[in-house]
Protein backbone atom coordinates (compact mmCIF):
# COMPACT_ATOMS: atom_id res chain seq x y z
CA UNK A 1 0.00 0.00 0.00
CA UNK A 2 1.38 3.40 -0.74
CA UNK A 3 1.35 5.43 2.15
CA UNK A 4 0.03 8.95 0.37
CA UNK A 5 -3.22 6.48 -0.20
CA UNK A 6 -5.64 8.32 1.72
CA UNK A 7 -8.77 5.72 0.00
CA UNK A 8 -10.18 3.09 1.25
CA UNK A 9 -9.39 0.94 -2.23
CA UNK A 10 -5.94 1.94 -1.88
CA UNK A 11 -5.88 3.89 -5.54
CA UNK A 12 -5.82 7.61 -4.64
CA UNK A 13 -2.44 9.24 -3.86
CA UNK A 14 -2.43 12.72 -2.58
CA UNK A 15 0.53 14.14 -3.94
CA UNK A 16 -0.81 13.17 -7.61
CA UNK A 17 -4.26 14.60 -6.67
CA UNK A 18 -2.56 18.13 -5.39
CA UNK A 19 -0.87 18.02 -8.92
CA UNK A 20 -4.06 18.04 -10.73
CA UNK A 21 -6.13 20.01 -8.13
CA UNK A 22 -2.73 22.44 -9.18
CA UNK A 23 -3.36 22.13 -13.12
CA UNK A 24 -5.27 25.83 -14.07
CA UNK A 25 -6.84 24.68 -17.25
CA UNK A 26 -9.80 27.74 -17.25
CA UNK A 27 -12.60 27.19 -19.70
CA UNK A 28 -12.30 29.78 -22.23
CA UNK A 29 -15.12 32.41 -21.45
CA UNK A 30 -16.44 32.68 -25.17
CA UNK A 31 -17.15 28.55 -24.92
CA UNK A 32 -19.32 29.03 -21.38
CA UNK A 33 -21.11 31.85 -23.56
CA UNK A 34 -21.93 29.73 -26.72
CA UNK A 35 -22.80 26.49 -24.54
CA UNK A 36 -25.27 28.21 -22.57
CA UNK A 37 -26.72 30.22 -25.22
CA UNK A 38 -27.19 27.10 -27.22
CA UNK A 39 -28.66 25.33 -23.96
CA UNK A 40 -30.99 28.97 -23.46
CA UNK A 41 -32.39 28.57 -27.29
CA UNK A 42 -32.98 24.68 -26.84
CA UNK A 43 -34.61 25.32 -23.85
CA UNK A 44 -36.72 28.24 -25.24
CA UNK A 45 -38.12 26.32 -27.74
CA UNK A 46 -38.79 23.30 -25.74
CA UNK A 47 -40.69 25.99 -23.36
CA UNK A 48 -42.82 27.50 -26.80
CA UNK A 49 -43.64 23.99 -27.74
CA UNK A 50 -45.15 22.89 -24.70
CA UNK A 51 -47.28 25.79 -24.57
CA UNK A 52 -49.21 25.12 -27.84
CA UNK A 53 -50.29 21.62 -27.17
CA UNK A 54 -50.75 19.80 -31.35
CA UNK A 55 -52.62 17.54 -30.03
CA UNK A 56 -55.76 16.97 -27.97
CA UNK A 57 -55.28 14.47 -24.80
CA UNK A 58 -56.47 11.10 -25.44
CA UNK A 59 -59.23 11.29 -23.15
CA UNK A 60 -60.89 14.12 -25.18
CA UNK A 61 -60.94 12.20 -28.65
CA UNK A 62 -64.32 10.49 -27.88
CA UNK A 63 -66.15 13.93 -26.77
CA UNK A 64 -64.34 16.06 -29.54
CA UNK A 65 -65.57 12.56 -31.64
CA UNK A 66 -69.06 13.10 -30.01
CA UNK A 67 -69.13 16.62 -30.45
CA UNK A 68 -69.05 17.08 -34.43
CA UNK A 69 -71.46 14.17 -35.00
CA UNK A 70 -73.75 16.64 -32.75
CA UNK A 71 -72.87 19.63 -34.83
CA UNK A 72 -73.15 17.64 -37.97
CA UNK A 73 -76.78 16.15 -37.30
CA UNK A 74 -78.05 19.39 -35.46
CA UNK A 75 -76.67 21.58 -37.96
CA UNK A 76 -77.03 19.64 -41.77
CA UNK A 77 -79.67 17.18 -41.43
CA UNK A 78 -82.56 19.79 -40.97
CA UNK A 79 -80.99 21.40 -43.54
CA UNK A 80 -80.97 18.81 -45.77
CA UNK A 81 -85.00 17.80 -45.10
CA UNK A 82 -86.03 21.55 -46.03
CA UNK A 83 -83.80 21.43 -49.09
CA UNK A 84 -85.78 22.55 -51.64
CA UNK A 85 -86.15 19.33 -53.31
CA UNK A 86 -87.48 17.88 -50.57
CA UNK A 87 -90.06 20.49 -49.18
CA UNK A 88 -93.13 21.29 -51.41
CA UNK A 89 -94.44 24.06 -49.71
CA UNK A 90 -97.83 25.17 -49.69
CA UNK A 91 -98.00 27.71 -52.30
CA UNK A 92 -95.82 26.01 -54.97
CA UNK A 93 -97.23 23.08 -54.24
CA UNK A 94 -100.50 23.52 -54.75
CA UNK A 95 -100.02 25.34 -58.18
CA UNK A 96 -97.41 22.67 -59.11
CA UNK A 97 -100.51 20.39 -59.02
CA UNK A 98 -103.04 22.69 -60.38
CA UNK A 99 -100.19 22.74 -63.78
CA UNK A 100 -99.64 19.08 -64.29
CA UNK A 101 -102.48 18.20 -66.70
CA UNK A 102 -102.40 14.48 -64.93
CA UNK A 103 -105.14 12.33 -64.18
CA UNK A 104 -104.74 9.08 -62.85
CA UNK A 105 -107.47 6.49 -62.82
CA UNK A 106 -108.12 3.54 -60.53
CA UNK A 107 -106.85 1.26 -61.97
CA UNK A 108 -104.27 1.10 -65.21
CA UNK A 109 -101.45 3.94 -63.59
CA UNK A 110 -99.56 3.20 -66.67
CA UNK A 111 -101.86 3.64 -69.64
CA UNK A 112 -103.01 6.75 -68.66
CA UNK A 113 -99.70 8.03 -68.04
CA UNK A 114 -97.84 7.49 -70.61
CA UNK A 115 -95.11 10.37 -70.14
CA UNK A 116 -94.51 9.10 -66.75
CA UNK A 117 -90.93 7.04 -66.22
CA UNK A 118 -90.80 3.67 -64.59
CA UNK A 119 -89.52 5.47 -61.03
CA UNK A 120 -93.02 7.55 -60.81
CA UNK A 121 -95.12 4.91 -62.27
CA UNK A 122 -93.29 2.54 -59.25
CA UNK A 123 -93.92 5.43 -56.98
CA UNK A 124 -97.47 5.74 -57.99
CA UNK A 125 -98.05 1.99 -57.70
CA UNK A 126 -96.86 1.96 -54.06
CA UNK A 127 -98.54 5.04 -53.49
CA UNK A 128 -101.79 3.16 -54.46
CA UNK A 129 -101.07 0.31 -52.86
CA UNK A 130 -100.00 1.54 -49.42
CA UNK A 131 -101.10 4.88 -48.83
CA UNK A 132 -104.62 4.33 -50.35
CA UNK A 133 -106.19 5.36 -46.90
CA UNK A 134 -104.11 8.66 -46.10
CA UNK A 135 -104.83 9.92 -49.80
CA UNK A 136 -108.96 9.60 -48.78
CA UNK A 137 -108.25 11.42 -45.76
CA UNK A 138 -105.77 14.38 -47.25
CA UNK A 139 -108.91 14.65 -50.15
CA UNK A 140 -110.20 16.88 -48.39
CA UNK A 141 -108.16 19.26 -48.78
CA UNK A 142 -107.87 19.30 -52.40
CA UNK A 143 -110.34 21.52 -54.63
CA UNK A 144 -111.34 19.13 -57.39
CA UNK A 145 -110.62 16.18 -59.01
CA UNK A 146 -107.11 17.21 -60.43
CA UNK A 147 -105.97 17.94 -57.44
CA UNK A 148 -107.13 14.67 -55.19
CA UNK A 149 -105.54 13.22 -58.54
CA UNK A 150 -101.97 14.99 -58.06
CA UNK A 151 -102.21 14.77 -54.20
CA UNK A 152 -102.27 11.11 -54.79
CA UNK A 153 -99.47 11.43 -57.56
CA UNK A 154 -97.23 11.94 -54.43
CA UNK A 155 -95.25 9.52 -53.32
CA UNK A 156 -95.76 7.78 -49.99
CA UNK A 157 -92.20 9.67 -48.58
CA UNK A 158 -94.36 13.40 -49.02
CA UNK A 159 -97.75 12.94 -48.03
CA UNK A 160 -100.20 16.00 -46.81
CA UNK A 161 -101.98 15.19 -43.97
CA UNK A 162 -104.90 16.83 -42.55
CA UNK A 163 -102.85 19.43 -40.18
CA UNK A 164 -101.29 20.62 -43.51
CA UNK A 165 -97.83 18.96 -42.65
CA UNK A 166 -96.02 17.18 -45.21
CA UNK A 167 -94.56 14.04 -43.22
CA UNK A 168 -91.39 12.58 -45.04
CA UNK A 169 -91.35 8.80 -44.81
CA UNK A 170 -89.10 8.11 -48.08
CA UNK A 171 -87.31 10.79 -48.41
CA UNK A 172 -84.94 9.59 -51.50
CA UNK A 173 -88.20 8.93 -53.48
CA UNK A 174 -89.86 12.23 -52.45
CA UNK A 175 -87.06 14.33 -53.61
CA UNK A 176 -87.18 12.66 -57.54
CA UNK A 177 -90.55 12.90 -57.92
CA UNK A 178 -91.55 15.46 -56.18
CA UNK A 179 -88.86 17.51 -57.79
CA UNK A 180 -90.34 16.55 -60.86
CA UNK A 181 -93.72 17.03 -59.91
CA UNK A 182 -92.63 20.74 -58.92
CA UNK A 183 -92.16 21.69 -63.10
CA UNK A 184 -95.68 21.90 -64.50
CA UNK A 185 -94.40 24.08 -67.61
CA UNK A 186 -91.90 20.72 -68.58
CA UNK A 187 -94.71 18.56 -68.87
CA UNK A 188 -96.32 18.06 -72.56
CA UNK A 189 -98.74 20.73 -73.57
CA UNK A 190 -100.07 18.13 -75.68
CA UNK A 191 -101.38 16.17 -72.86
CA UNK A 192 -102.18 19.07 -71.00
CA UNK A 193 -104.80 19.86 -73.75
CA UNK A 194 -105.52 16.11 -73.68
CA UNK A 195 -106.61 16.85 -69.90
CA UNK A 196 -108.26 19.94 -70.75
CA UNK A 197 -110.45 18.57 -73.54
CA UNK A 198 -111.09 15.38 -71.06
CA UNK A 199 -112.21 18.05 -68.98
CA UNK A 200 -114.54 19.59 -71.32
CA UNK A 201 -116.29 15.78 -72.18
CA UNK A 202 -116.67 15.89 -68.23
CA UNK A 203 -118.73 19.13 -68.68
CA UNK A 204 -116.34 20.59 -66.52
CA UNK A 205 -116.07 23.71 -68.86
CA UNK A 206 -115.14 26.72 -66.17
CA UNK A 207 -112.29 24.67 -64.99
CA UNK A 208 -111.45 23.40 -68.30
CA UNK A 209 -111.60 27.25 -69.57
CA UNK A 210 -109.45 28.28 -66.34
CA UNK A 211 -106.72 25.44 -67.42
CA UNK A 212 -106.74 26.33 -70.76
CA UNK A 213 -105.80 29.90 -69.42
CA UNK A 214 -103.02 28.63 -68.10
CA UNK A 215 -101.90 26.16 -70.83
CA UNK A 216 -101.92 29.49 -73.00
CA UNK A 217 -99.62 31.18 -70.31
CA UNK A 218 -96.89 28.62 -69.87
CA UNK A 219 -96.71 27.58 -73.62
CA UNK A 220 -97.38 30.66 -75.34
CA UNK A 221 -96.02 29.64 -78.84
CA UNK A 222 -98.34 26.48 -78.18
CA UNK A 223 -100.91 26.30 -81.24
CA UNK A 224 -104.31 25.79 -78.79
CA UNK A 225 -107.35 24.81 -81.41
CA UNK A 226 -110.91 26.24 -80.16
CA UNK A 227 -111.90 23.53 -77.94
CA UNK A 228 -115.00 25.88 -76.91
CA UNK A 229 -116.58 26.17 -80.90
CA UNK A 230 -119.54 24.78 -79.77
CA UNK A 231 -120.59 27.69 -77.20
CA UNK B 1 -30.71 31.81 -9.47
CA UNK B 2 -33.26 30.03 -8.32
CA UNK B 3 -32.09 28.61 -4.66
CA UNK B 4 -34.52 25.91 -4.44
CA UNK B 5 -32.49 24.44 -7.88
CA UNK B 6 -29.34 25.23 -6.55
CA UNK B 7 -30.20 22.48 -4.01
CA UNK B 8 -31.27 19.74 -6.85
CA UNK B 9 -29.43 16.48 -7.30
CA UNK B 10 -27.78 16.69 -10.58
CA UNK B 11 -30.53 14.16 -12.14
CA UNK B 12 -33.25 16.10 -11.06
CA UNK B 13 -31.64 19.58 -12.41
CA UNK B 14 -31.19 17.40 -15.84
CA UNK B 15 -35.05 16.54 -15.71
CA UNK B 16 -36.21 20.51 -15.29
CA UNK B 17 -33.89 20.91 -18.42
CA UNK B 18 -35.64 18.79 -20.22
CA UNK B 19 -38.54 20.63 -19.74
CA UNK B 20 -36.98 23.44 -20.99
CA UNK B 21 -35.71 24.97 -17.45
CA UNK B 22 -32.45 26.59 -18.82
CA UNK B 23 -31.50 27.58 -15.45
CA UNK B 24 -31.66 24.37 -13.85
CA UNK B 25 -28.76 23.49 -17.58
CA UNK B 26 -27.21 26.75 -15.95
CA UNK B 27 -26.33 25.39 -12.64
CA UNK B 28 -25.46 21.64 -13.89
CA UNK B 29 -23.29 23.71 -16.46
CA UNK B 30 -20.98 25.06 -13.37
CA UNK B 31 -20.71 22.30 -11.50
CA UNK B 32 -19.29 20.40 -13.98
CA UNK B 33 -17.42 22.29 -16.26
CA UNK B 34 -14.05 22.69 -14.51
CA UNK B 35 -13.82 18.81 -14.04
CA UNK B 36 -14.74 18.52 -17.80
CA UNK B 37 -12.84 20.12 -19.29
CA UNK B 38 -9.57 19.58 -17.37
CA UNK B 39 -10.48 15.91 -17.98
CA UNK B 40 -10.77 17.09 -21.77
CA UNK B 41 -7.86 18.72 -21.96
CA UNK B 42 -5.59 16.15 -20.01
CA UNK B 43 -7.11 13.83 -22.25
CA UNK B 44 -5.97 15.91 -25.34
CA UNK B 45 -3.03 17.92 -25.60
CA UNK B 46 -4.19 20.41 -27.56
CA UNK B 47 -6.01 23.41 -26.64
CA UNK B 48 -8.20 23.88 -29.86
CA UNK B 49 -9.44 19.99 -30.17
CA UNK B 50 -10.22 20.13 -26.43
CA UNK B 51 -12.21 23.27 -26.88
CA UNK B 52 -13.70 21.67 -30.07
CA UNK B 53 -14.45 18.34 -27.69
CA UNK B 54 -15.90 20.21 -24.68
CA UNK B 55 -17.97 21.73 -26.66
CA UNK B 56 -19.20 18.71 -28.41
CA UNK B 57 -20.12 17.18 -25.20
CA UNK B 58 -22.23 19.62 -23.72
CA UNK B 59 -24.17 19.56 -27.05
CA UNK B 60 -24.84 16.36 -27.01
CA UNK B 61 -26.17 17.07 -23.49
CA UNK B 62 -28.23 19.61 -25.03
CA UNK B 63 -29.82 17.48 -27.26
CA UNK B 64 -30.14 14.65 -25.31
CA UNK B 65 -32.33 16.87 -22.72
CA UNK B 66 -35.76 15.17 -23.79
CA UNK B 67 -34.04 11.39 -23.69
CA UNK B 68 -32.47 11.42 -20.73
CA UNK B 69 -33.36 8.87 -17.77
CA UNK B 70 -31.74 8.68 -14.27
CA UNK B 71 -30.68 5.46 -14.78
CA UNK B 72 -27.57 6.20 -13.76
CA UNK B 73 -26.28 9.14 -12.01
CA UNK B 74 -25.52 12.56 -14.14
CA UNK B 75 -21.74 12.95 -13.61
CA UNK B 76 -21.42 9.28 -14.92
CA UNK B 77 -23.50 9.66 -17.83
CA UNK B 78 -21.69 13.14 -18.96
CA UNK B 79 -18.06 12.02 -18.38
CA UNK B 80 -19.23 8.68 -20.38
CA UNK B 81 -20.18 10.98 -23.27
CA UNK B 82 -16.91 12.81 -22.43
CA UNK B 83 -14.98 9.76 -22.42
CA UNK B 84 -16.71 8.08 -26.00
CA UNK B 85 -15.79 11.31 -27.43
CA UNK B 86 -12.36 11.31 -26.45
CA UNK B 87 -12.34 7.58 -28.34
CA UNK B 88 -13.24 8.91 -31.04
CA UNK B 89 -11.05 11.96 -31.04
CA UNK B 90 -8.07 9.52 -30.71
CA UNK B 91 -9.48 6.86 -33.73
CA UNK B 92 -10.00 9.70 -36.05
CA UNK B 93 -6.01 10.98 -35.25
CA UNK B 94 -4.77 7.00 -35.53
CA UNK B 95 -3.73 7.52 -31.77
CA UNK B 96 -5.55 4.57 -31.06
CA UNK B 97 -5.28 0.81 -31.47
CA UNK B 98 -6.60 -2.25 -29.55
CA UNK B 99 -3.00 -2.19 -27.75
CA UNK B 100 -2.97 1.40 -26.78
CA UNK B 101 -6.50 0.79 -25.88
CA UNK B 102 -6.16 -2.67 -23.64
CA UNK B 103 -2.02 -2.07 -22.80
CA UNK B 104 -1.85 -3.08 -18.71
CA UNK B 105 1.49 -2.42 -17.16
CA UNK B 106 2.49 -5.28 -14.56
CA UNK B 107 2.70 -3.67 -11.05
CA UNK B 108 6.11 -4.65 -10.47
CA UNK B 109 7.46 -3.10 -13.53
CA UNK B 110 6.09 0.37 -11.81
CA UNK B 111 7.82 2.10 -9.23
CA UNK B 112 5.76 2.22 -6.13
CA UNK B 113 7.45 4.02 -4.13
CA UNK B 114 5.84 7.03 -2.03
CA UNK B 115 7.60 10.44 -3.40
CA UNK B 116 6.36 13.44 -0.93
CA UNK B 117 5.79 16.53 -2.80
CA UNK B 118 8.48 18.70 -1.36
CA UNK B 119 10.80 16.26 -3.17
CA UNK B 120 9.26 17.26 -6.27
CA UNK B 121 10.55 20.26 -8.45
CA UNK B 122 8.53 23.43 -8.77
CA UNK B 123 4.72 23.12 -8.97
CA UNK B 124 4.97 23.98 -12.85
CA UNK B 125 7.65 21.29 -13.63
CA UNK B 126 5.31 18.78 -11.40
CA UNK B 127 2.21 19.96 -13.80
CA UNK B 128 4.47 19.68 -16.56
CA UNK B 129 5.92 16.06 -15.70
CA UNK B 130 2.35 14.90 -14.78
CA UNK B 131 1.14 15.79 -18.45
CA UNK B 132 4.50 13.97 -19.85
CA UNK B 133 3.39 10.97 -17.73
CA UNK B 134 -0.45 10.98 -18.99
CA UNK B 135 0.78 11.07 -22.62
CA UNK B 136 2.65 7.90 -21.70
CA UNK B 137 0.07 5.87 -20.31
CA UNK B 138 -2.28 3.62 -22.31
CA UNK B 139 -5.58 5.37 -23.11
CA UNK B 140 -7.36 2.58 -20.26
CA UNK B 141 -4.83 3.96 -17.79
CA UNK B 142 -5.45 7.19 -18.38
CA UNK B 143 -9.16 7.17 -18.41
CA UNK B 144 -9.37 5.39 -15.69
CA UNK B 145 -6.45 7.59 -13.80
CA UNK B 146 -8.31 11.19 -14.93
CA UNK B 147 -12.10 10.31 -14.30
CA UNK B 148 -10.53 9.23 -10.54
CA UNK B 149 -8.65 12.25 -9.88
CA UNK B 150 -9.97 14.62 -11.61
CA UNK B 151 -13.89 13.84 -12.05
CA UNK B 152 -13.67 12.06 -8.21
CA UNK B 153 -15.12 9.20 -9.49
CA UNK B 154 -15.46 5.71 -7.36
CA UNK B 155 -13.92 2.37 -9.32
CA UNK B 156 -17.50 1.41 -9.28
CA UNK B 157 -18.41 4.68 -11.43
CA UNK B 158 -15.56 4.46 -13.45
CA UNK B 159 -16.36 0.82 -14.50
CA UNK B 160 -19.90 1.96 -14.92
CA UNK B 161 -18.38 4.50 -17.39
CA UNK B 162 -15.85 2.55 -19.09
CA UNK B 163 -17.93 -0.55 -19.38
CA UNK B 164 -14.59 -2.87 -17.42
CA UNK B 165 -15.21 -5.25 -14.31
CA UNK B 166 -14.27 -2.91 -11.11
CA UNK B 167 -11.21 -5.04 -10.35
CA UNK B 168 -9.80 -3.95 -13.70
CA UNK B 169 -10.45 -0.17 -12.97
CA UNK B 170 -8.70 -1.00 -9.95
CA UNK B 171 -5.47 -2.03 -11.59
CA UNK B 172 -5.82 0.29 -14.50
CA UNK B 173 -5.54 3.26 -11.64
CA UNK B 174 -2.96 1.67 -9.58
CA UNK B 175 -0.78 0.79 -12.62
CA UNK B 176 -1.17 4.33 -13.74
CA UNK B 177 -0.63 6.18 -10.41
CA UNK B 178 2.30 4.15 -10.07
CA UNK B 179 3.85 5.37 -13.42
CA UNK B 180 2.59 8.80 -13.06
CA UNK B 181 4.55 8.88 -9.66
CA UNK B 182 7.61 7.56 -11.02
CA UNK B 183 7.64 10.49 -13.77
CA UNK B 184 7.01 12.53 -11.10
CA UNK B 185 10.43 11.72 -9.21
CA UNK B 186 12.24 11.90 -11.83
CA UNK B 187 11.57 15.12 -13.05
CA UNK B 188 12.29 16.27 -9.28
Amino acid sequence: MNQSDKTEDGTQDESVLAIFDAQNFEVPAELDARILAAAKSEGDQLQASCRVPMVPAQWAKPLLAIAAALIIGVGIVPRVLQSPEATVDSASDHSAFEEIPVSIAADGLESSQPNLSTRESSALRSMQSNDQAEISESADLSQGPFRQSNEAQMPPALTRKKNNALTVENFSAATATAAEDARPHQRSAADWLTYIESMIDRGEKETAREELKRLRENFPDFKVPDLFSDD
Amino acid sequence: MNPSLAADSDSQLMLDYGTGNAEAFELLYNRYKQPLYKFIRNSCSCELQSAELFQDVWLRVIKARSSYTPDTTFKAWLFRIARNRTVDYYRLNGRLNEATLNEEIPIESANDQAVEPEAYASLSEQIDALQQALETLPLAQREALLLHYIAGMTVKEIADVVSAKPETVKSRIRYATSRVRAQLRGAS
